[in-house]
């Protein structure tokens, strides 16, 4: 039997469910709370690590994402850390495998779309987060240099920091938006994360 | 692409227990897409979204990249959130004030653009977006529009160093013609590229001013999600 609840609940097992045996007359209650991802987990990761970047041809349908080039790639070096972010319900406790498999989302301009990653059945998603280089904008799918990316020179490390602001939802509920997290690299291919 | 958005929905099984219970929740309306929450101050690049959805202006922003300094110094600063019913003139005149190296001017030709410019990339010998073309006759997506005033000589890229998330924003797919001559470059990429349904930055410029590499990275930002219908 599948249930969706219409309102999250405002406390632990606020809403009653009751079945009935018609066959018999009898009836079961249980308490249960409808649970929604709500929060990012606390505290921060605020990793710090070495990084050796990869080539990846990026578009809408990989990570990271690219959702605005349509159906070309971005040949992109990648340097950023893929890091584990864990999701909470609004009780501040993981929301378990309830949203196993949901979507994570951004917003591209008013509109939140995927990001290519999902959460697991233990209430965590992979964010790649950090720097990287675009050595080409836009090039057709089907272009030779797009295949060939992964095994070229890696583009250049560049050093330099960001603070992004990030509204993000899970299955279409907000869970914040970041606008502490930083990511600065420095020499040589050194990535750190602070996220107060 | 765009008819593929995501549309959010919840199931889950609901399994009898003597133990607590738990079941999913559809999403509700999730209000605005930035907000102080409760916070006294937000990033610029909030502050300007809302401000130009609010007035129905669309911003550019010109950074300076120092040796090992923020990609987004000036989109990533804190200001406090302004009083409501605060004027559009007004919030960019206190930008002015506490924001480091933010100066700021009305498009010539289009009322409906701002110019937001790093003080360090004003009066810069050579400064890319300052350069005048003499001659362009172009049609075709903004990345290419950069790569061909590349192609004239002119220090711009569409490709050059950016975070994982600014990548989501990247436009690539708007397409846009130019004609003219002795044009600036900043004119170029924005009096032609149509507005309507854009995001509130139209593109931002990233170009170091502390080495040899006198290069403006460009991005075009949030492509329309509606029909184009050109501006000028």
């Amino acid at each position: 039997m599948t249930v969706v609840g219409t309102t999250q609940s405002a406390a632990q097992s606020d809403v009653q469910i009751t079945a009935t045996d018609t066959a018999v007359g009898g009836q079961f209650s249980q308490p249960v709370s409808v649970i929604v991802p709500s929060q990012i987990a606390t505290p921060h990761p605020q990793p710090s690590q070495t990084v050796t970047g990869v080539n990846v041809a990026i578009n809408a349908c990989k990570s990271p994402v690219a959702a605005g080039i349509g159906t070309n790639d971005s040949l992109y070096t990648d340097y950023s850390i893929h890091m584990t972010i864990t999701v909470w319900d609004q009780f501040g406790t993981p929301v378990g495998d309830l949203y196993a498999g949901a979507a994570v989302l951004e917003p591209y301009q008013s509109i939140y779309i995927p990001i290519n990653q999902s959460l697991t059945s233990g209430s965590t998603y992979t964010d790649p987060f950090g720097p990287g280089y675009i050595s080409v904008a836009s090039l057709p799918q089907n272009d030779p240099r797009v295949a060939a990316w992964p095994s070229q020179p890696l583009g250049p490390f560049p050093i330099t920091t960001q603070t992004p602001t990030t509204p993000v939802q899970v299955d279409g509920f907000p869970i914040g938006t970041i606008s502490t997290r930083t990511w600065t690299s420095t020499s040589p291919n050194t990535v750190t994360v602070t996220w107060p | 692409m765009y008819r593929k958005l995501y549309k959010p929905f919840a199931i889950a099984t609901l399994v009898f227990s003597w133990n607590l219970v738990f079941l999913s929740g559809k999403p509700g309306r999730t209000g605005a897409l930035f907000s102080a929450s409760g916070d006294d101050e937000v990033q610029v690049r909030q502050l300007l979204a809302e401000v130009g959805s609010k007035n129905g202006v669309t911003f550019t922003i010109e950074e300076a990249l120092l040796k090992g300094g923020a990609m987004d110094h000036i989109r990533s600063s804190r200001h406090r959130t302004p009083p409501e019913g605060t004027g559009l003139k007004a919030v960019l005149d206190d930008l002015s004030q506490s924001v480091p190296n933010f100066t700021w001017y009305g498009d010539p030709n289009n009322p409906k653009i701002i110019h937001i410019v790093d003080d360090h990339l004003l009066r810069r010998q050579g400064y890319a977006l300052d350069r005048v073309i003499d001659e362009i006759d172009f049609s075709g997506t903004v990345i290419e529009l950069v790569d061909a005033i590349g192609s004239k000589g002119i220090p711009v890229s569409a490709g050059g160093p950016m975070g994982t998330d600014d990548l989501l924003s990247l436009d690539g797919v708007t397409r846009v013609q130019v004609k003219g001559k002795g044009l600036r470059v900043r004119d170029v990429l924005s009096d032609f590229v149509s507005l309507d349904g854009r995001g509130p930055i139209l593109w931002t410029a990233e170009t170091h001013v502390d080495g040899l590499d006198q290069t403006s990275y460009i991005r075009f930002r949030g492509a329309s999600l509606r029909k184009p219908t050109p501006n000028r």
